[in-house]
């Protein structure tokens, strides 16, 4: 059952002040004039507002280096479980829905990415939400409420003053247990979760959507620099990367993307995406209809990241507009 | 003239050219997704024209898209991406007699906030240099020519040091800036390279370090100073101040600036037994050369 | 659940070189080390490393009835093949595994085998060829007709079997290289014409076709033209790969991943699949 409670904005900053010791804290930080969520070791450094940090979350769950084990000098292998007990704080909802697609794709199926899984295991999240949109934001269209996710363990809405905090978990209820809060009855006006579907979708054929759709065209524009990937809450491909250090072999594992031009790239010289229409097809139809058939979620929560951060204006919105439009 | 003007202009002469068949693409710009900035527009049919976007947000580097356009096209090209045609007409990286240059005087561009952005501020160059036909702008005030660059100030290596890693340390290797650059076009960059494997790829900051040492010095008499590495950069990392000293320093030798005269053999390419050898081989040391002498 | 990148130790015990033109082929024997062990079925794969150089996904190319080691035929063609044509005996690597999904050798009893490998393609079809001439095996399966190709004589892997192959009981191999060469008296010219003499009972015969793309491409039109069902024609499909278990998006056609949904497909499912990837 949730339990909501009042918390002023300088109270919430005391308690992450004394979660600190016993945490590593994550939240919003101002870096000049970019927001990014970091790090703290000070909660003066937290920017609990409106804005939106311009990475994900992500990396504190699926670092973009990381090393997954070490082969030592005399050939024995140990692995790196390491997963510090974390609290993201701020996060909104677009990355809290983002969280749970990237939680299907690395823990559901026939294998576990265990290295994903302790981590999520040891991190307790408290979202934020938005009181308004972004230039490029489409949570809407995606069927996301950018007021309130309970993807979560703690939800909070700015009041002005103060927070309302939506105690959602167990492990959220378990933080907080400690700490004197005002307790808030349920209102009517309460947040319920969006349940409005999403306009943004793409019901089709996989063979019809991959060959008769205009990619050339989409895809002209596109530099293949990656940075969509990269600041997308949703991108996951990975690849490992051995490093040799002092006689010992370490393996990391570190971000790819599949706009790179040699990202599926064989031994052989033979490129099964050789051109950037391939890729951003690939793009396209990964987020939008593999990871739905395989893992049952849409991989774009309409964060907007990619349209604001792209060089040339790439708009994944507007493609998948043209498409559903193409289709009818 | 003003960029209204100009974009009238612009539009007549595009028309023209897809009407006369003399081009069947035309590069130039459109408005960004979310209403600001710009981003690049590609037209092919006479309708498309009237959507080309003309104004002082146009600061997209197009002469890129030059390298797989094989079959030729017209670019609208402002001083900085003529510049970049110049380069790779030099390198031989693409056919002059297949592209149709729709240059455009420049009186600078703003970015969002009304500030030059990367680039713009140093720039001293109204004119492009090369052009097949030329979009004239009587605006009397030229941005740029400021001079940021001080030797007398010159920091201790330790100062500078600090600085640049601590700028690059925003960096997450996204590469971003290695795309959007003109000069970036390299088949396999050395980060990428596998056999042998020159760089970990860790995000440290000697990765970091390496990365941008090394695009700076294979820039180095290169660089257009167009900007859109700095501009492509989702972190906001200042990266382009040190290839400026490498450009500001080849200046200063061989009295080479990249893609200003379209006659002039590119000064690392060329060698003359005349060439002033600073730092090393016994030649001159003008003390600017970090380290010992010879 | 386990974590699927860790691997395990394996020691090299014979490095066999496999083609005497361009050299670039050998046949790695490895035994687990510390009790390991790894049961397989035909058609999966591993992902072998190499600490500080790195990872490759290879086929398993031995029996899978064979309790004492396991085989890899690699090529030299990149990073960690290199890195591994350089390793002799007594070598130590790591291998993770096994992953992908299998040929149907349960549905394929009772039906007669065709078996067309074209140069190194005939190695993930040899823990399938040795697990069917296995004694226990053989009678569960009709006639086996084999179509085995080459560039030329000195590109034949596994020539060493080849006369112990012949002489199991109900099975019949052909071989064929690209151009005449002097003493030799096997068939000459590409698998695609050669299908056509060959007595295929296509009613009851299952292919199982591996080699280069052009040649199961043809191959199979063939056979699907001499009536053979699509079901029946089964390939095994290679793609670059890091984790092999479905998540680092690099193997996919479509929404399917090579090393879960795959590497074995047969031409049914593969032409309801997007042409290109």
């Amino acid at each position: 059952m949730m339990a909501h409670a009042v918390v002023p904005k300088d109270r919430l900053r005391e308690i992450l002040g004394s979660l600190l010791g016993k945490y590593r804290l994550v939240a919003p930080v101002r870096e000049g004039s970019t927001l990014v969520y970091k790090e703290v070791n000070n909660v003066d450094d937290v920017v609990l507002g409106d804005d939106i940090p311009y990475k994900s979350p992500k990396e504190f769950l699926f670092p973009q280096v990381e090393k997954i084990m070490t082969f030592s000098k005399d050939g024995e292998l140990k692995p790196n479980e390491e997963a510090p007990e974390t609290i993201i704080v701020g996060v909104k909802p677009c990355d809290l829905e983002a969280l749970k697609v990237m939680t299907a794709v690395f823990t559901k199926g026939k294998y576990v990415d265990t290295y994903f899984e302790r981590k999520l295991k040891n991190t307790l999240l408290i979202g934020l939400g938005c009181k308004s949109e972004k230039p490029g934001c489409f949570c809407a269209e995606r069927g996301i409420n950018r007021e309130y996710s309970s993807a979560c363990d703690i939800f909070l809405t700015d009041e002005g003053d103060s927070f309302t905090a939506t105690v959602i978990s167990d492990k959220g209820r378990d933080v907080l247990k400690d700490f004197d809060l005002e307790r808030k009855d349920r209102q009517e006006t309460d947040q319920n979760e969006s349940s409005q579907a999403p306009v943004l979708d793409i019901d089709a054929d996989e063979n019809t959507l991959f060959n008769n759709t205009n990619w050339d065209g989409i895809s002209e524009k596109c530099l293949g620099c990656g940075t969509c990937a990269f600041v997308c809450p949703t991108c996951h491909c990975f690849e490992f990367k051995d490093v040799v250090v002092k006689g010992e072999a370490i393996r990391y594992r570190c971000w790819d993307s599949c706009m790179y031009p040699k990202f599926t790239l064989h031994a052989s010289g033979h490129n099964p995406r050789p051109s950037k229409k391939e890729r951003y097809r690939q793009r396209v139809m990964h987020k939008y209809l593999y990871v739905k058939q395989n893992f049952g979620y849409v991989a774009c929560t309409g964060c907007g990241r990619c349209i604001r951060s792209c060089p040339v204006g790439m708009n994944i919105k507007s493609v998948v507009s043209e498409i559903m439009e193409e289709l009818k | 003239m003003s960029f209204k003007n100009q974009r009238e202009e612009i539009i007549a002469i595009c028309k023209n050219l897809l009407d006369e068949g003399k081009a069947n693409l035309i590069l130039g710009f459109a408005d960004g997704p979310t209403g600001e900035g710009s981003v690049p527009f590609f037209i092919r049919k006479k309708d498309e024209v009237d959507d080309i976007k003309w104004d002082d947000a146009c600061t997209t580097n197009l002469a890129k898209y030059l390298l797989e356009k094989k079959e030729g096209a017209a670019i609208i090209a402002k001083p900085c991406d003529a510049r970049a045609i110049v380069m790779y007409m030099a390198e031989n990286q693409i056919d002059r007699s297949k592209i149709y240059i729709i240059g455009v005087e420049c009186a600078g561009m703003k970015d969002k906030n009304g500030a030059p952005p990367p680039g713009c501020l140093e720039c001293t160059l109204r004119t492009p240099p090369i052009f097949d036909i030329l979009v004239k702008n009587d605006n009397s005030s030229v941005q740029g020519a400021v001079n940021t660059h001080d030797r007398e100030e010159e920091p201790g290596f330790a100062d500078k040091l600090a600085r640049f890693q601590k700028e690059i340390s925003k960096c997450i290797l996204c590469y971003s800036c290695r795309q959007a650059c003109y000069g970036c076009y390299c088949e396999t960059c050395f980060m990428d390279r596998n056999m042998p494997n020159w760089l970990p790829n860790e995000l440290d900051i000697g990765s970091k370090m390496m990365f941008h040492l090394g695009r700076t010095m294979h820039l180095a008499g290169r660089c257009v100073e167009c900007g859109a590495c700095e501009r492509a950069c989702p972190s906001s990392v200042k990266i382009r101040y040190l290839i400026k000293e490498l450009t500001d320093f080849c200046e200063e030798l061989y009295g080479y600036r990249a893609g200003i005269n379209p006659d002039e053999i590119p000064a690392l390419t060329a060698f003359d037994q005349n060439d002033r050898e600073v730092g090393f081989l016994g030649g001159e040391d003008d003390g600017s050369c970090c380290g010992s002498k010879g | 659940m386990s974590n699927p990148y860790l691997p395990q130790k394996a020691e090299l015990v014979e490095v066999i070189q496999e083609t005497s033109s361009d050299l670039d082929i050998k046949t790695y024997r490895l035994k687990f080390l510390d009790g390991g062990k790894m049961d397989f079925m035909p058609g999966q794969f591993v992902e072998l490393s190499i600490p500080g150089i790195g990872e490759a996904p290879f086929g398993f190319a031995s029996s899978p009835l064979n309790r004492e080691y396991v085989e890899l035929s690699i090529k030299r063609v990149g990073l960690v093949t290199e890195a591994l044509h350089s390793l002799k005996a007594g070598a130590k690597v790591w291998i993770r595994g096994p992953f992908g999904n299998t040929f149907p050798v349960k549905e394929m009893e009772g039906s007669k085998i065709l078996i067309i490998a074209g140069g190194l393609g005939l190695a993930p079809l040899r823990p399938l060829i040795l697990y069917m001439f296995d004694g226990q095996n053989r009678n569960k399966y009709g006639d086996i007709q084999m179509l085995l190709a080459a560039r030329s004589t000195g590109d034949f892997i596994y020539r060493r079997e080849f006369g112990e192959w012949e002489r199991v009981k109900g099975t019949n191999i052909v071989y064929t290289i690209d151009r005449p060469e002097d003493g030799w008296n096997g068939k000459v010219g590409f698998p695609h014409i050669l299908v056509s003499e060959m007595d295929i009972d296509t009613a009851n015969t299952y292919a199982v076709l591996c080699g280069p793309p052009i040649m199961i491409k043809f191959v199979s039109n063939k056979l699907v033209g001499l009536g053979l069902p699509k079901e029946k024609i089964l390939t095994t499909l290679e793609m670059r790969m890091t984790c092999g278990v479905g998540k680092c998006g690099k193997c996919n056609i479509g929404h399917q991943y090579v090393c879960i949904d795959g590497p074995v497909f047969n031409m049914a499912q593969l032409s309801e699949m997007p042409d290109e990837y």
